[in-house]
């Protein structure tokens, strides 16, 4: 049976785990870390960097290392949070071919799900090295409150990548999983996700059987760790403006130290009360004097800082148990997940609005993983006995006369569903009716988004609502949304499948593909060159370093002189190689090399 | 009358201008039901169905003979429920999807396959609460639990990437309903409208037992699909008969069918039998008086055709019928002793249309009827209400409308009534009288002031509908909030009254 990995691509970290014998694991990566930075970075030399070295170079290499990809990712060049984007990060931000978002690294543009799948290309070779076997099939997560076009760019990144992405998971819900999983529970639970870019909320019914049902689930995509950082620069940009009158901002370089130092301040805050944050020489001044940054920051302070980021979390929490018909009793345990739970106030606004301590049994960077693996292997092993019943996250409708939204599947129906309801015409005579479908919670169709539309043509001329026509949504298994649209009368009808609109072309995504096997390739011939290089290396040292004994062992006889001027060669001819990266020729060498080694250990070795 | 008429497939209804009687008598007809069974269920005598029939034939909606089919009824559809959303589209006729289709290449062993056979073709022959096994009286928690037993065994999940070819689609059905079955039941608003509309009030009062778990053997006879026929004209429902829907129909009968079922299954069921067992000896019954406009509205039907039926049902005129009555007179004393108004009257009104001439009768069935609108006041107004705020508005008006009969002196209802008669459109003439009822009962609201003047610009007159706006401000002089009122009633004089 083929393994299914589970992939939580989170804002800013991102982590990978597998089922193994019914136990889920998370794989760690290169460096032993158990999450990635979801960063991505292109060197001078055009090298791409991904994960925890592209974070290392970030300072130095601020223009062209992509951080938070995730909270671009599926949206339109348009919308607000792009623009805000556009003003506040360090790299650069540009408009793509179909009103999409692309990032300017170096000399070429990539979209963002290309730099997505950059990341998710990376966890997949973590865990072909942990598995010693190709990986092909994944699950990913993505936010709960993620809209379908920013489900499909996800899903596009994983193929890019070369994956096959069998399901696509809510975080909040994959954490549920990994927390259910294997218990036999039968609960109510709430998972309070405050992760780096994304807030989410969820309530699920967890049933006997290992039956996980979500009741409700909201949350805000443009809420999370991130904007708690942006509130400790801003302080401490008007601090030092206050103080040198120099703006910090106009300097991208100082502005990444300043993102770094404020990432740490704050993590560092979870666990002493006072920090310091010091950034020597930080920005030079108008009299080209260097001017340092120095600033103690404390606990209270932080909190007063994001105390109504905090309130915005609670807020929709209580709106979710609202939706939910359910009372704050009703749930019984708390889970939290993503790394800003960590943070105290967080957590006792968590137990002042649920009235209850969080749980504290799973780990809040690696749960989301790990139940995204178990989900996966609950897919493709019948031995697994774990269903999820999902819901839509938003409302689907169509749009009605005075563009008023009518709904016909509410916010939290469990998928898959199909619901219809009777329409009449707006206006008399009317022989055609444009369905507009769309996905959001506003009551004002302009405010939501616009998924497709179609129109049905040919109905009887008649007066206004005489003529009835019935508009059937269906989203199957797959959460592919189907809009048909049927005259009653007449029986004629029209429909569509309503595909999210992820910023890509089919061909794009086929061409991107391409590109990143390209890149795998290469990046394999150099990990096998590497290898090779290595072992080389080794040889040569070790041979190096026996030299001057093997040489006055032997060098009084002409055999002697003849095998040090071999070995000589040999070093020499493999150094030669190497410099070309020729790694066929250099496996070549070391054959030579090995025996050479062996001779002069013989040499060494023997009594005199 | 030995016959199944039955509908004909894909006919465009509403396009035919059907009368309220031929509308009604088409609900009924579900290739199923003989004549005789709809006559029972409409409380009208078989002829007269005939007579009907015979028109919906000529007209194309009805076929005359049938053969005997399935009982399995064609769905038709609800209007603006999105609850009750259906599998047409996905599966064609049921009749054909319940078949298990035996040589498709499936990935499912045979029991499984006989499994999600079998429950898709119930999925519209039992009600939510059969759906899921659990009592009438069950609480969220049994419902919940008993959803969690069966709903996973129907998600595609559970076939992740199998073969399942037209089983997918009946797999994605069941567990669609079953969601929304849960989705409904645990909800107490919806539950409650459910209910009504499934008359499972009465139902748990009388019989919170488990149903049963085999599929219902026997479809009730006449149940009604839907009635069709434009928001504007509500068919005023002339005989609902005790015998509705029992079964609750998955094509729910349309909120303004709401018809509470008082009579007890065995006793359906033996009047039935008699029915069928008298039938030789008394093939049809007579219509002692026509009442409803169908002898004008069947003006053009073949006249002799028209006098040979009147003969033959003048002729057979008999015992059988003048039974019925004594035991419809009967059911109706035993359930006004139990309490039960309503039944008895439905009974009664039954017993007067098998002899619209005792006076004595009619006077009873008036009573009752009045006792009866009093007792289903509660439910109606909790109906409207419930569909009010679904914005269902042509429903509210009419199940407002309802309670009205049962309190005639409650001015907020009125009140209500004649707004949700307005939202409804259509009938500005009814709100108006609704209105004025209200101002009558309690002449020094200005809200009821209002709502009569909006009234009157719907009705077109603007004169009227300004006259109440002063009586309004007036009665409320210095009330900012009237005045805003007002003023907005105000403007929506030239449009409304246009």
């Amino acid at each position: 049976m083929e393994r299914v990995i589970g992939i939580d691509l989170g804002t800013t970290n991102s982590c990978v785990a597998i089922v193994e014998e019914g136990v889920p694991t998370v794989i760690p990566n290169r460096g032993g870390y158990k999450t990635t930075p979801s960063m991505v970075a292109i060197t001078e030399a055009g090298k791409r960097l991904v994960g925890h070295i592209a974070k290392r170079q970030a300072i130095t290499n601020a223009e062209n290392t992509v951080y938070s990809a995730k909270r671009l990712i599926g949206r339109k060049w348009s919308s607000p949070q792009v623009r805000n984007a556009v003003l506040t990060a360090s790299y650069r931000i540009v408009e793509g071919p179909h009103q999409d978002v692309r990032v300017q690294l170096r000399d070429k543009t990539y979209s963002v799900p290309e730099i997505s799948a950059m990341i998710l290309q990376e966890m997949k070779l973590y865990a072909e090295d942990y598995l010693s076997e190709p990986v092909q099939k994944a699950v990913i997560t993505v936010p709960a409150y993620f809209n379908d076009n920013q489900r499909q760019a996800t899903k596009d990144a994983g193929h890019i990548a070369g994956l096959d992405v069998i399901r696509i998971i809510n975080e909040p819900t994959a954490a549920a999983l990994a927390y259910g999983y294997g218990k036999n529970l039968e609960k109510t639970i709430a998972v309070f996700d405050l992760g780096g870019g994304t807030f989410d909320i969820s309530i699920l019914e967890i049933g006997a059987g290992g039956v996980f049902k979500v009741i409700a689930t909201a949350g805000d995509t443009f809420l999370g760790g991130e904007d708690f950082d942006a509130r400790i620069i801003d302080w401490l940009v008007e601090g030092f403006k206050d103080q040198h009158g120099v703006d910090l901002r106009q300097d991208r370089m100082a502005l990444q130290r300043l993102k770094d130092a404020a990432e740490k301040a704050k993590c560092e805050l979870s666990g002493v009360t006072e920090t310091e944050i010091n950034l020597p020489f930080i920005i030079s001044s108008s009299r080209n004097e260097a001017l340092h940054l120095q600033r103690s920051f404390t606990r209270s302070t932080l909190e007063s800082l994001c105390e109504d980021l905090i309130e915005r979390c609670v807020e929709i929490c209580k709106q979710t148990l609202e939706d939910a018909h359910l009372d704050r009793d009703e749930v019984e345990d708390v889970i939290l997940v993503g790394g800003m739970t960590r943070m105290p106030r967080v957590q006792s606004a968590v137990a002042e609005f649920f009235g209850r301590e969080p749980s504290k049994n799973v780990h809040p960077d690696e749960v989301v993983a790990l139940g995204a693996a178990v989900q996966g292997a609950a897919l493709v092993d019948d031995s697994q006995h774990m269903i999820l019943l999902d819901v839509t996250p938003h409302a689907l409708g169509i749009m009605t006369f005075g563009s008023n939204f009518e709904v016909l599947i509410p916010q939290n129906t469990t998928v898959p569903t199909e619901r219809s309801k009777i329409f009449t015409t707006s206006r008399d005579n009317q022989t055609a009716v444009k369905i507009l479908v769309m996905q959001g919670e506003s009551e004002k169709a302009t405010d939501n988004e616009l998924l497709g539309e179609f129109i049905l043509t040919g109905l009887r001329r008649a007066a206004k609502g005489q003529v009835e026509i019935e508009v059937n949504f269906e989203i199957n298994s797959d959460g592919i949304v189907s809009v048909s649209a049927k005259d009653l009368e007449t029986g004629q009808h029209q429909s569509i499948q309503v595909t999210a609109a992820s910023g890509l072309t089919k061909e794009e995504v086929g061409q991107m593909m391409e590109d990143a096997k390209e890149y795998l390739v290469e990046r394999r011939s150099n990990d096998e060159f590497e290898g090779i290089r290595q072992e080389a290396e080794k040889l040569m040292a070790e041979i190096e370093r026996m030299f001057p004994q093997v040489e006055q062992i032997v060098a009084s006889s002409d055999f002697g002189r003849d095998a040090l001027g071999k070995a000589r060669g040999i070093v020499k001819k493999t150094r030669e190689l190497i410099v070309k990266k020729d790694a066929a020729a250099v496996k070549e060498q070391i054959e030579n090399l090995s025996r050479t080694h062996r001779m002069f250990k013989g040499v060494v070795s023997r009594p005199q | 009358m030995n016959r199944a008429p039955r509908p004909v497939p894909g006919c465009a209804v509403s396009a035919l201008r059907l009368s309220p009687e031929e509308s009604f008598v088409l609900s009924c007809v579900d290739g199923a039901s003989t004549v005789d069974e709809i006559a029972a269920a409409l409380g009208v005598s078989a002829e007269r169905v005939t007579v009907t029939i015979e028109r919906l034939v000529s007209v194309g909606a009805v076929e005359a003979e049938a053969r005997p089919v399935p009982r399995t009824r064609s769905t038709t559809v609800p209007r603006g429920d999105p609850e009750t959303s259906r599998y047409r589209h996905s599966t064609g006729p049921r009749e054909a999807a319940s078949a298990p289709v035996e040589d498709e290449q499936v990935d499912l062993d045979e029991g499984r396959r006989q499994a999600i056979a079998t429950l898709h073709a119930r999925l519209d022959r039992v009600d939510y609460y059969e759906l899921l096994g659990v009592p009438y009286d069950a609480d969220k928690k049994t419902i919940k639990r008993a959803y969690y037993a069966l709903a996973p065994d129907f998600h595609p999940d559970k076939f992740f990437r199998r073969q399942l070819g037209s089983y997918r689609g009946r797999v994605e059905a069941i567990f669609a309903r079953l969601s929304l079955a849960l989705e409904v039941l645990t909800n107490p608003d919806r539950q409650a409208a459910y209910d009504a509309e499934h008359g499972i009030l009465l139902r748990r009062a009388r019989t919170p037992r488990p149903p049963a778990v085999e599929p219902p053997a026997v479809a009730p006879s006449g149940a009604a699909k839907t009635t069709t026929s434009g928001h504007s004209a509500p068919p005023p429902a002339p005989h609902r008969s005790p015998t509705g829907p029992r079964h609750a129909d998955p094509t729910p009968a349309p909120r303004r069918a709401i018809t509470v079922d008082p009579m007890p299954e065995d006793e359906r069921r033996r009047l039935l039998a008699k029915k069928l067992s008298s039938r030789s000896s008394s093939e049809t019954r007579p219509e002692p008086n026509e009442d409803g406009p169908s002898g004008v509205r069947l003006a053009n039907d073949p006249k002799g055709h028209m006098e040979a039926l009147k003969s033959r049902f003048e002729a057979a005129k008999n015992e059988t019928d003048r039974r019925q009555l004594e035991r419809f007179v009967e059911r109706a004393k035993e359930a006004s002793a139990r309490g039960d108004v309503v039944a008895a009257s439905n009974a009664l009104r039954i017993a007067i249309s098998m002899a619209p001439n005792n006076e004595e009768l009619h006077r009873e069935a008036a009573e009752m009827a009045k006792a009866a609108a009093v007792s289903m006041a509660p439910t109606y107004v909790q109906q409207a209400e419930s569909d009010a705020s679904g914005n269902r508005w042509g429903e509210a008006a009419l199940a407002y409308s309802k309670a009205c009969e049962g309190r005639p002196t409650d001015p907020a209802l009125q009140d209500r009534t004649a707004y949700a008669t307005l939202r409804a459109g259509g009938q500005p003439r009814r709100a108006v009288e609704y209105a004025r009822r209200a101002v009558e009962l309690a002449p020094n609201v200005p809200e009821y002031h209002l709502t009569l003047a909006r009234a009157y610009f719907a009705a077109g007159l603007r004169k009227s509908g300004e006259g109440e706006i002063d009586r309004a401000v007036q009665l409320a002089p210095n009330d900012a909030r009237i005045r805003d009122l007002a003023a907005r009633t105000r403007e929506s004089a030239p449009t409304e009254g246009a």
